[in-house]
């Protein structure tokens, strides 16, 4: 250590300057001192000299590059192209650039070298001894010549350094503006001079950057096509410019903004007096936000420090905006509250996401009319000019403030289309003229962007992708630059990469150095493990039997299940997920593109790998019959003891999955049903009930864990995903709402629990840098829109704790609607906060790190590392933590990877990783949230769909509807733009205006607290009213849009419509058959597949029908006979409503239903009599009626739990009730000796003895509650 | 903000375990007893040492020991902005007070009994880590004074910036808002008798500042070890050729 602290460094140089203080206008004397050294490597890997740790300049590179300062600034997009490497990034260039660029993303920059990838390197010339001298040269005047002359100095050094091996090529802008006019006889000499100096030609030159790109990059047009359009767009700033300044010098009273009518916007603030004036408080700072449906409605939220955060600052309109685009960073000059106004959004409140409508004239309309020509630029203009666009209503005003300055651009790629005239104006044109170009974005907050193009005939029904430069004071559009095509417009492949784009997806293929640490793995040489793998990993190839459930045709198989007996009698259960972190080592190429990336983004029909394919696909997925690499969780559980966790192990293992099995395949062997052809399981039918009874285990155990998480307050929130079905050009065909089988939450809730188990360990052995994922409880006022709701309908809803919300929530369920009720959940879904990743080590606030919507104390993401990076990270930390106290990771090999995997990444590190994912996430879910809805759009746009639709908010002109079968919130206008009352469609038929002026007089629209109302003034009568939570018809459709995604529509249909008599028909036979499907999703239970397999089970089990029916008889009756009160579900009372009147199909229902969740009422009672004509016959045969119900059919074991858990929520304990341990205790029984229980006909045999003392116990319980549970008689 | 760069170096071009320079005169002051330089980088640091001489004020003479008084300023130049700087703020009573007592801690006072040594301790140049520069500064004049010390004091201060250790911040790493911490040290006796540090920071990180910034304080006594040997000999040659 004692040499590490004395110097290395070779000299010492102070330097004197004097600097200005603009604040307090004084001039201050800072004195600089400069260490020089020489031992700063060269970075080149072809060097030999230097240490090669740091070598990050390519070996075999074509040329190095070093910049200067100008040509950095104005042609950085060309050098954040991925195909430009090898340049060596000056410090002292970098640190003037970042001086200059003060609007720039500093971060963003900064990748350009310090991402290991793009090979790039930052070379400290101002402290290396041999560069430094020219750089504090006083006599020069500061700017280009001054860092072209450190460019020269580099080059040399570097030339010299490298002994004339690699081709070096400085590039030098001279001051002038004018790019191509460097003085060639100035290079010349230098390049004679430096070159001759070595004898050798060719391999230096100084070039100019136009040069260098004809004579490095002609042959790739994506860099000089980059290149051409960002000349011309610096060419014409500099046009801007000269004319600016004559127009200065001819403008002799010197007045700026003396150009009167040209300039649509006020001035920015110079960046000096933007900063004294937000430190002193009378500017806020903020990011811009803008509605994706109200475009002139601007939002910022202050950041200034010590500000209330719950200040909202209203700026509407393009002229109060001031050119600030969606995304920047802002100062805002609060307006006079007399000039404050209203947010038309505001009105719609809550619901936040109307789709109201904006087209292309819209967005046109403040600045692209004639009319506002003449607008003087003043505030009041401004706010006039906004009063039009808004409608006059009275309402609530906001404090509403103008743009004085941008703090900070953001910077993203938009997607864009050419304008609709302009087209048309262009296919007449000569091609390959240079155009002014309005080009239309996707995104519908961004303005129209002017384009300077010479390709423009290339760009003709085109998307493609551009980039905005800046917005001048006297233009009302941005301008901005092409940068690539995407694809002919409408095309589905282009939407796809248009969303991708819009989110910010990285697209591009795998680079190849990245793909050369990839393993090997070709029919010749196949991948195999490594002998010294098997020194330290656990093998559980042969002793644990191990497979894998996924949804149908994945690939990508993350995780694999296990469960094995110990001769003690305990089990083994174990996860075991993918051994990513294997393969991919920290700070690889590889792990950094993952990284990069975030995460795999799945889109309709395609997606975006995080990993290459052959690991995503193959060598990490856990595939069937190989053997794989994993990652294990194994819990050792007693079965005698309602599996309680014994002990956990982690650690590295080596697996065979011996079934690779999809949900619906292990649901059927888990509901014993005939598996059809392509479903069987290799290994004959002992094989077959072996895997069954592992199923029946995770099963019994998934379902212990759930009941206690929801004892914790667990909320079961549903977000339904759709389906497509495309056709061959990828139109979609056909859409439904995925189906949950209660196999999809087995496997879920294992996963939680693994993830659970991982997070506390991670967290117990890296308090201060441990990766988690935290979800925050929701703020209260996302509920507002709910307890609205909730009291139209006479719920009271308690948001207190998540367990208050689950037991409220749970209640509505014996709503008789489940619409409503589905309609409930998915509000409170969307009440909820996002859950995001977090690093221990940050300052954390007061929710920590509990995840409120699992009701967990420790969480993280640990099971899909192919498809996440989060996970890859935790799987390091978690072998790190365990490297500490597992007995299995000895031996040198394992020390070694050990260090390869320590939490190098400082905590700070750690958190801008976190920060990067939890962007990436957001990003990716985003994209395929964009993605579905453009395929529902699509869809609907070719078929017209009546749904059914429940009313969640009443707003003036109309109301909101929530569409349960899309998770749609769409507004319904019950007046359009000129105050005409829309009644709701009788047919088909377009609205006939003629009618509809006749009428409007008539018609009038009445808003009251919690209902609308349409008036007949004629007859003095109220013809339709609608209310919060009603049911109403509504037609979805969409229109198409030439530069946007499909628009949706939506028309509130009469019950009387066709379509809506016709759904309801649909519905109502749905219905005879069982409960719509959201119900089934939230109780976790299935909908019966209606297609293929099951069908032709269905039929071969008619017997089973009516054994099920007279079970349901007798076990009410059994009920009864027990209580003496007689009970009545309201489920059944529910289905007696919707017409399923005969007892063979309440039968039916309840079936399905599993009888088990369902809630029987003591206080209902009468209406069970009339569906059981023969309740008094089976009350005789009292307790021993129920030898073959359910028990016969292995499922119900586990779906018999649920219960219990409500049981236990109602009573507040946590711990599980004494007859619950009896009747677990029975469950398990018959799990683990499922054989048996096969033979037995009578299931009674394999009960304990004790059963009439467990009969007599739950008779008790019942007496001391009101309520009852139908599995009472079941124990029995 | 980076106060590291990609490639390891800080922004004056030092490494993170690397001192700034280091330069120091001794008798600098002739009517003083024993007066010093110390400069680190471009902090510069005076210290004049008058004693150990009669006490001033009678009531405060010790019996059994010396008495040490210790006066702390800043020139009105030494920082950029030229303003007056009381002796009496809180943090100049402060510094005094570091001073004093660390100094007291290695002069052997019970062997000056009824004396008083005044130190005085002037900043000529301020660029970071003042606090440890006045210490060297002050050591050696008291050395050059030849009051009794038990070992050489020697100071120098550390820091933690960009999850790195970073030695002998200078004023820029100083204001960049992370720990700063001041070790004096002993190191013959290997004994710690001064440690300073106005921040929380984790146990580990503390740690590894704390090591660092010793591993400084002992260069720091390698390097004034070096001056007072210099010093020494340029004495015994000028004695010598009087006795020729």
């Amino acid at each position: 250590m004692n040499q590490e602290v004395t110097r290395k460094w070779l000299g010492r140089q102070v330097t004197r300057r004097c600097k200005l203080r603009k604040r307090s206008k004084t001039v201050v004397v800072l004195i600089q001192e400069v260490y020089l050294r020489d031992d700063i490597p060269c970075g080149s890997s072809v060097c030999q000299l230097c240490s090669q740790n740091s070598a990050t300049l390519p070996a075999h590179p074509s040329h190095y590059l070093i910049l200067d300062a100008e040509a950095l600034i104005h042609y950085l997009e060309v050098w954040e192209l991925p195909q430009i490497t090898g340049v060596i990034y000056l410090s002292s260039v970098v640190k003037e650039v970042v001086n200059r660029l003060s609007q720039h993303n500093y971060r963003k920059f900064r990748s350009l070298f310090t991402d290991r990838r793009r090979q790039s390197i930052l070379f400290d010339d101002e402290h290396f001894i041999y560069t430094w001298s020219l750089n504090r040269d006083r006599n020069q005047a500061a700017g280009a010549i001054h860092s072209g002359k450190r460019v020269e100095a580099v080059a040399g050094w570097f030339y010299e350094h490298l002994e004339g091996s690699v081709q070096i090529v400085a590039i030098q802008t001279s001051g002038e503006s004018d790019s191509s006019a460097v003085d060639e006889t100035f290079l010349q000499t230098h390049l004679s001079r430096l070159s001759i100096s070595d004898g050798k030609s060719k391999t230096l030159e100084v070039l100019n950057v136009e040069n260098y790109i004809k004579g490095y990059w002609n042959h790739d047009s994506s860099v000089s096509e980059l290149f051409a359009s960002l000349v011309q767009s610096r060419a014409e700033v500099t046009e801007a410019q000269k004319l600016q300044n004559d127009s200065r010098q001819s403008d002799v009273s010197g007045r700026r903004g003396s150009k009167g009518t040209s300039a649509y916007f006020k001035e920015h603030l110079p960046v000096h007096s933007l900063e004294a004036d937000i430190a002193s408080g009378s500017l806020r700072v903020g990011i811009f936000h803008v509605d994706r449906h109200e475009p002139l409605e601007g939002f910022i939220h202050p950041s200034n420090k010590g500000e209330a955060s719950k200040l909202e600052i209203f700026v509407p309109g393009r002229l109060l905006q001031n050119r600030a685009l969606p995304g920047d960073t802002v100062a805002v000059r609060m307006l006079e509250s007399k000039y404050w106004q209203a947010s038309r959004q505001n009105s719609q409140r809550g619901k936040k996401a109307g789709t109201k409508t904006t087209t292309e004239e819209d967005l046109k309309l403040p600045y692209l009319t004639d009319e506002v020509d003449d607008l003087p630029d003043t505030i009041n203009s401004g706010i006039k000019q906004v009063d039009d666009v808004q409608e006059k209503a009275v309402q609530e005003v906001m404090p509403t403030g103008e743009v004085v300055g941008i703090v900070q651009r953001f910077q993203r790629d938009y997607v864009a289309c050419l304008a609709q005239e302009d087209e048309e104006y262009i296919s007449h044109s000569i091609p390959g003229r240079r155009e002014y170009l309005l080009c239309v974005p996707m995104d519908r907050r961004i303005p129209m962007v002017r384009l300077n193009t010479r390709f423009a005939d290339r760009l003709l029904g085109q998307r493609f992708v551009i980039r905005i430069d800046g917005w001048d004071q006297d233009s009302r559009v941005p301008k901005g630059h092409f940068v690539r095509l995407l694809g002919p417009l409408g095309d589905l492949n282009t939407e796809t990469m248009a969303l991708l784009v819009e989110n910010g997806i990285n697209t591009s293929p795998f680079s190849s150095a990245s793909k050369q640490e990839l393993p090997e793995d070709t029919e010749s040489n196949p991948w195999l493990i490594p002998d010294k793998e098997f020194a330290y990993r656990r093998d559980l190839r042969y002793t644990h039997r191990t497979c894998s459930i996924d949804p149908p045709g994945s690939k990508d198989v993350d995780d694999a299940l296990s469960v094995s007996r110990l001769s003690s009698g305990l089990l083994e259960i174990g996860v075991h997920i993918a051994d990513v972190s294997y393969f991919v080592r920290q700070d690889s190429l590889l792990d950094l593109e993952a990284r990069a990336r975030g995460t795999t983004v799945y889109m309709v029909g395609k997606s975006w790998h995080m990993l290459p394919s052959i690991l995503s696909e193959n060598l990490c997925s856990l595939k069937g019959g190989t053997d794989r690499l994993a990652v294990s969780v194994v819990w050792t559980v007693d079965p005698e003891n309602f599996f309680e966790i014994v002990d956990v192990w982690f650690g590295r293992t080596i697996i065979r999955s011996k079934h690779q099995m999809f949900y619906a395949q292990a649901q059927a062997i888990v509901d014993r049903q005939t598996l059809p052809s392509g479903w069987e399981i290799s290994g004959g039918q002992d094989e077959l009930a072996a895997v069954e009874s592992d199923l029946l285990v995770l099963a019994s155990f998934s379902q212990l864990r759930r009941d206690l998480r929801k004892a914790h307050g667990a909320l079961e929130l549903v977000s339904s995903e759709l389906r497509f079905e495309t056709a061959g050009n990828k139109e979609p065909i056909s859409v439904d709402t995925k189906e949950e089988l209660p196999m999809n939450w087995i496997v879920a809730e294992l996963m939680i629990l693994a993830n659970s188990y991982v997070a506390k360990k991670i967290y117990g052995s890296f308090p201060s840098k441990a990766l988690l994922r935290r979800h925050a409880p929701p703020r209260l006022d996302n509920f507002t829109l709910l307890l609205e709701c909730c009291a139209a309908r006479g719920f009271t809803l308690d948001t207190s704790s998540n367990k208050a919300l689950a037991n409220s929530l749970d209640r509505m369920r014996d709503s008789n609607d489940p619409l409503v009720e589905s309609a409930f959940r998915a509000l409170a879904t969307r009440a909820m906060s996002e859950a995001e990743y977090c690093s221990t080590g940050e300052q954390s606030d007061a929710s920590g790190v509990y995840h409120y919507g699992l009701a967990l104390e420790f969480y993280t993401h640990f099971t899909s590392p192919i498809r996440r990076y989060a996970d890859v990270i935790v799987h390091r930390m978690l072998l790190a933590a365990c490297g500490e106290d597992s007995d299995l990771v000895k031996g040198n090999d394992v020390i070694s990877a050990k260090t390869n995997l320590t939490l190098d990444l400082p905590s700070q590190e750690l958190q801008e990783v976190v920060h990067h994912l939890n962007e990436r996430h957001r990003n990716s879910k985003r994209a395929q949230k964009e993605c579905n809805e453009l395929y529902l759009l699509m869809f609907l746009q070719k078929h017209a769909k009546a749904e059914h639709a429940v009313v969640i908010s009443i707003f003036s002109k109309g109301m909101m509807v929530f569409v349960p079968k899309y998770d749609l919130r769409v507004p319904v206008y019950l007046q359009d733009k000129k105050g005409n009352v829309i009644l709701p469609a009788e047919d088909d038929s377009e609205l006939d205006t003629e009618e509809l002026f006749s009428r409007a007089d008539s018609h009038i629209l009445v808003k009251e607290p919690g209902v609308v109302k349409i008036n007949d003034s004629k007859i003095g009568k109220t013809i339709r009213e609608y209310r919060l939570m009603d049911s109403v018809w509504v037609q979805l459709r969409a229109d198409g849009s030439r530069a946007h995604a499909p628009k949706l529509r939506v028309r509130l249909l009469s019950p009387t419509h066709p379509d809506a008599r016709a759904s309801k028909l649909l519905s109502s036979t749905r219905n005879q058959k069982g409960i719509p499907s959201q119900l089934y999703t939230l109780s976790g239970h299935s909908v019966p597949d209606k297609r293929g397999p099951r069908r032709a089970v269905k039929k071969s089990t008619v017997k089973d029908k009516k054994q099920a029916l007279q079970d349901i008889v007798k076990m009410v009756a059994v009920e009864e006979a027990l209580q003496t009160k007689p009970i009545v579900s309201t489920e059944l009372d529910s289905l007696k409503r919707k017409g399923a009147m005969s007892v063979h199909d309440v039968a039916e229902d309840f079936k399905r239903l599993k009888v088990a969740s369902i809630y029987l009422d003591v206080e209902s009672s009468s209406s069970l009599e009339m569906f059981f004509s023969d309740v008094s016959s089976a009350r005789e045969q009292g307790a021993k009626v129920f030898s073959n119900l359910t028990l016969t059919d292995g499922e119900n074991v586990a779906d018999w739990m649920p219960l219990t858990s409500r049981m236990d929520v109602s009573e507040g304990s946590l711990q599980p009730e004494p007859w619950f341990m009896e009747r677990l205790r029975t469950v398990r029984e018959r799990t683990l000796d499922r054989a048996a229980k096969m033979r037995a006909t009578n299931i009674w045999s394999t009960l304990p003895n004790d059963t009439e003392k467990l009969k007599n116990r739950a008779k008790k319980e019942m007496h001391h509650r009101g309520r009852a549970h139908v599995f009472s008689i079941w124990l029995e | 903000m980076d106060f590291i760069s990609p490639e390891g170096l800080r922004l004056d071009g030092r490494r993170p375990f690397e001192l700034r320079q280091l330069h120091a005169e001794i008798g600098v002051l002739d009517n003083a007893d024993g007066s010093a330089t110390f400069e680190m980088g471009n902090t510069k640091v005076i210290a004049v040492v008058y004693g150990p001489r009669e006490v001033q004020n009678r009531s405060q003479q010790q019996l059994d020991h010396a008495l040490v008084r210790c006066e702390y300023s800043m020139a009105t130049f030494s920082t950029g902005d030229r303003r007056r700087r009381g002796k009496g703020d809180r943090r100049g009573t402060e510094l005094s007070l570091v001073i004093r007592q660390t100094m007291e801690a290695a002069i052997l006072t019970n062997l000056l009994p009824r004396s008083q040594i005044d130190i005085f301790v002037q900043v000529l140049q301020a660029d970071g880590g003042t606090r440890a520069c006045c210490i060297n500064a002050a050591a050696l004049a008291l050395a050059d004074a030849g009051i009794p010390m038990r070992d050489l004091v020697a100071s120098c201060s550390a820091g933690y910036l960009n999850s790195t250790p970073l030695l002998d911040l200078n004023y820029l790493e100083d204001s960049g808002g992370g720990p700063d911490l001041t070790v004096a040290l002993f190191s013959k006796l290997d004994k710690v008798t001064l440690l300073q540090m106005d921040a929380k920071v984790p146990l580990d990180v503390f740690e590894k500042v704390m090591n660092l910034a010793s591993e400084g304080a002992k260069a720091v006594t390698q390097f004034l070890r070096e001056i007072l040997m210099e010093n020494t000999k340029k004495l015994a040659f000028a004695k010598e050729p009087l006795k020729v």
